[in-house]
């Protein structure tokens, strides 16, 4: 018999406790009309998940929970004790969900959802640290990118800084870590 | 006002770009205030670590080169 059970996430995403909110909400807004998403209560001791397997010990109770719509299993997301954070993606119980797949390009894997969590978390994170700092956001917005196979996630802020014009246009390309927040 | 755009995409890679109302540097800096406050753990400048396959084998990236092109 096959088992359910978390793995952790391949690009080392980590949240921090104080950024558990903004990452559920990428949760939601990731997920949006493909199916139902529940946040624990952080006293208890999680939600317990529903597989058509066996669920392993260390995975029975997740601290989001999410129902595909159509399935009759659920995907647990959970918090490590070292900020990083593991999912139990069961492809065979899980499902294809048109919903999920209309929104990332025909896809409804793991591999797929991972990154766009990444992705999601990285750019509202920076949404977030802009407004504190007095910066005004038009907004995280997915998009497409060319080719149509991939997204990426894009924000517009108006930073209050600079002067003059810009007349001619700069690229920045960080190099990066999807290290999260701890 | 000095606008900004923030790319991220799905392999990790983010780009930066100024669209409007920036003069010389002046986007340097303000990319640099913005990713100086991220919170901490948020590094731009080490390998990234990503996992294949198996799930069990890490496989670094090569450190990608911050650029300016103008």
């Amino acid at each position: 018999m096959s088992t359910t059970q978390k793995i952790k996430n391949r690009q080392g995403l980590k949240v921090a406790p104080e950024q558990r909110e903004l990452f559920a909400d990428c949760v939601r807004e990731l997920i949006g009309e493909a199916g139902k998403v529940e946040v624990s209560d952080s006293t208890s001791a999680g939600l317990a998940i529903k597989s058509r397997h066996h669920v392993a010990q260390n995975s029975r109770y997740a601290d989001i929970r999410v129902r595909l719509t159509g399935s009759n299993a659920d995907i647990g997301i959970y918090y490590e004790e070292d900020g990083s954070v593991s999912l139990a993606w069961d492809g065979y119980v899980v499902g294809k969900n048109k919903a999920l797949m209309d929104k990332l390009e025909g896809r409804s894997d793991r591999n797929t959802f991972e990154a766009n969590l990444n992705a999601s978390f990285v750019a509202r994170t920076f949404e977030q640290t802009a407004q504190d700092n007095g910066m005004l956001s038009h907004g995280v917005q997915r998009v497409t990118c060319e080719g149509g196979k991939t997204g990426q996630f894009v924000i517009e802020l108006d930073t209050g800084l600079g002067s003059g014009i810009f007349e001619q246009k700069e690229k920045q390309s960080l190099g990066t870590s999807l290290g999260g927040g701890l | 006002m000095g606008r900004v755009k923030i790319i991220v995409k799905e392999n990790g890679e983010i780009d930066i770009e100024a669209i409007q109302g920036f003069e010389g540097k002046s986007c340097q800096e303000v990319i640099d205030f913005l990713v100086s406050r991220m919170p901490s753990g948020f590094a731009f400048d080490t390998l990234e670590t990503v996992r294949h396959g198996n799930f069990a084998q890490e496989v670094p990236v090569p450190k990608q080169k911050y650029v300016q092109e103008n």
